[in-house]
């Protein structure tokens, strides 16, 4: 071979290594991904899941010239509730049936996928027909289909790579559909499922990311013989829900996934008496086989649907004068979890909105200090409780600053009147057995505040600041380092408050409400914001609130950009 | 519909018409078969709708009794269940995002 031929051939082979590496996401850019901002790589904006952004250039003093640059319309009228993912100059958005690539500078459609599901899917999905977001792995977009298919398409045209279904026995009929987002760990596509209010048996799973390989699953209640299974009464683990649909965390020092795990089934706790391992529990686990390092179960044999799926934030937080890696939860029941991320050792516990059923968690030995209303409420006895099943806070997530060292919570502030009767027929895979199994009704100590956004001290529970919300905001926040806080609101406003004090800086009202997930990235040198509006999801649908009698539906993206003409 | 339930509702039709009138055997078989062939398939819900607003009915007997239950603290999308006749809850079934919608739009949201 001559000289020429070899050059040519070197060139042509590295001209088509950086194309693909400009595309392909490794395992460095994905770990990388809280520290680069130009780019949203990984749900949560990070592994850690502290929707944290170092971007600056958007403060304080000039939020107010914030417009928005671009808005594009998903044409669906379902809850739009999609974590944005960026890279390269293009965003990548999710539905429920649909997956887009649009240029991020202008809105512009790159390719749209539509994806069918068999109707009876739907039968299954509890709580709003959504989507909320993929995962990207070297060149690929990867995402779970309501009908437990997990499916990876070419970044650049959308095309299929590789499509696996779920195996066994996970299939509508058997209570099961997907709406969380995948998180790919070292090439490993980890995913969650839904289905605790049909009588399922949840779990965790993974998929090879390059070949759709199904790798492990791991079930978050035990089976006949397994450790855990003593904690069910009777053969009740064989319905005993456990789902996990709401996305996790990753620490590559620890090799460990961190993932909440969801509520028993049935609701009424009747049942299945028992702790009923390993529901409404933070579960750690080795990504490259499932097994499962440790566990913290945050409410045995919740009556209420307290699920622990709330993404466990890891962070470094100095606890008496020494810095120790955590995990973080804000707990559907009320209390604002902290553990060791490597033992899962409880390190504190405390209340970050009202609650009634339990006093405080012995951080000794992890047990709840019950009240008489929990006793009376597993009695059957009719008795109010705070919070109500929707929880404390719901599946919006959070944000952690390591600046202010505070979690930005979107609350919900609403009890219930409970009442468990006697079951009267016996629960059945993929039947309902969710809210109708019990009787409540709604509380509000004041019905025109339902909810706040809270700046909480992790260590204590409390709050440095409480902003009050007339509806509760199904928003995720995001926190800036120039100390802004993004989130949206369910009758449609995108805001920035100050992280500091609570107060509003800035707002612009989206045409439908707003239960997404925010996200800032920077181009060319200048930061944007991003976030879907469209309402619809469990509240929204189910909740009867006055006050989103007149607020649209129908999903569209948005882009934000500080005024510079 | 999906075309094979049609083709197949369209030859039991056909083969029945016949003598379904005369034969309750034959009448219950078709009945059974339309509830089979008719479940698992997108939402139907004008019938639904039909048996929704019937047992919310503020003036039938039905009605104050749905509305008894839901203010006592029972799911409405249960007490919907448990007050209408059997027969329809496949189609119900099919129809569930449908259902919680329009009861919450008749103001019996199905609290979750």
């Amino acid at each position: 071979m001559k000289i020429k031929n070899i050059a040519q051939l070197i060139l042509s082979i590295s001209s088509g290594l950086l194309s693909q590496g400009s595309w392909a996401q490794t395992d460095a850019d994905l770990l990388n991904d809280a520290t680069t901002p130009k780019d949203v790589l990984v749900y949560g904006m990070g592994y850690q899941g502290q929707r944290f952004s170092p971007l600056k250039q958007i403060n304080k003093s000039n939020v107010k010239k914030l417009v928005p640059l671009w808005s594009y319309s998903m044409n669906d009228s379902r809850g739009s509730e999609s974590f944005p993912l960026v890279k390269d100059g293009v965003i990548y958005v999710t539905s429920h049936n649909a997956t887009v690539a649009v240029n991020a500078l202008t809105g512009k459609q790159i390719w749209k996928v539509a994806h069918d599901y068999p109707p009876e899917t739907l039968r299954v999905v509890c709580c709003g027909i959504v989507n909320r977001g993929a995962a990207l792995y070297e060149g690929k977009i990867i995402r779970a289909l309501m009908d437990n298919h997990i499916i990876a398409l070419d970044m650049k045209t959308g095309q299929e790579v590789w499509r696996t279904a779920s195996p066994d026995p996970v299939k509508p009929e058997n209570g099961y559909a997907m709406t969380g987002a995948p998180l790919v760990v070292g090439g490993v596509v980890v995913v969650g499922v839904a289905g605790a209010e049909y009588g399922h048996r949840g779990f965790i799973e993974a998929y090879d990311a390059n070949s759709g390989k199904h790798l492990w699953r791991h079930y978050n209640v035990p089976a006949a013989g397994e450790p855990g299974v003593e904690t069910w009464a009777d053969k009740s683990y064989e319905t005993g829900g456990g789902s996990s649909w709401i996305t996790g965390t990753y620490d590559k020092d620890l090799d460990l996934v961190y993932w909440g795990v969801g509520n028993p089934s049935p609701w009424n706790p009747r049942s299945r008496a028992g702790d009923n391992l390993y529901t409404n529990s933070i579960v750690a686990l080795r990504p490259k086989t499932g097994e499962m390092v440790w566990h913290y179960q945050v409410s045995p044999g919740d009556p209420f649907d307290y699920d622990a799926v709330q993404t466990p934030v890891i962070a470094n937080l100095k606890i008496a004068g020494k810095t120790q890696k955590v995990v973080m939860q804000a707990n559907r029941g009320g209390f604002l979890y902290v553990l060791d991320a490597a033992s899962g050792k409880l390190l504190a516990a405390n209340p970050f909105e009202k609650v009634n059923w339990a006093d405080s968690v012995d951080l000794s030995t992890g047990k709840l200090n019950y009240t008489d209303a929990y006793k009376e409420a597993l009695q059957g006895k009719k008795v109010d409780i705070w919070p109500s099943s929707s929880g404390g806070t719901n599946w919006q997530h959070l944000s952690f600053s390591p600046i202010t060292q505070k979690l930005y919570i979107n609350t919900l502030h609403i009890g219930m009147s409970y009442e468990a009767p006697p079951e009267t027929e016996p629960y059945k895979a993929g039947k309902p057995s969710g809210p109708g199994t019990v009787k409540r009704k709604p509380l509000f100590d004041d019905p025109n505040v339902r909810g706040y956004l809270k700046a909480v001290d992790p260590m204590t529970g409390k709050a440095s600041w409480a902003t009050p919300f007339q509806s509760p905001n199904w928003s995720s926040t995001m926190v800036t380092a120039s100390n802004l806080v993004f989130t949206g609101v369910m009758t449609g406003e995108f805001q920035a408050l100050d992280a500091d004090t609570g107060k509003l800086l800035w707002s612009f009202q989206t045409p439908s409400g707003i239960l997404a997930q925010p996200v800032t990235w920077e181009k060319d040198g200048k930061q944007y914001v991003t976030i879907m509006s469209g309402i619809g999801g469990v509240y929204a649908l189910f909740a009867g609130d006055p006050n989103l009698k007149n607020v649209p539906s129908g999903a569209s993206l948005w882009t934000f950009g500080l005024f510079d003409k | 519909m999906a075309p094979w339930t049609h083709f197949s509702l369209t030859m039991v039709l056909q083969i029945s018409s016949c003598s379904v009138a005369t034969n309750p055997f034959l009448l219950g078989l078709l009945w059974a078969l339309v509830l089979i062939l008719g479940s698992a398939q997108a939402c139907e819900f004008t019938k639904v709708k039909s048996a929704i607003d019937q047992v919310t009915n503020p003036k039938e007997d039905v009605g104050k009794r749905f509305k008894a239950l839901v203010e006592d603290g029972w799911n409405s999308e249960r007490v919907l269940f448990d007050l209408t006749d059997k027969d329809l809850h496949p189609l119900m079934d099919d129809c569930r995002p449908e259902v919680e919608a329009y009861l919450n739009q008749l103001g019996y949201p199905s609290v979750h």
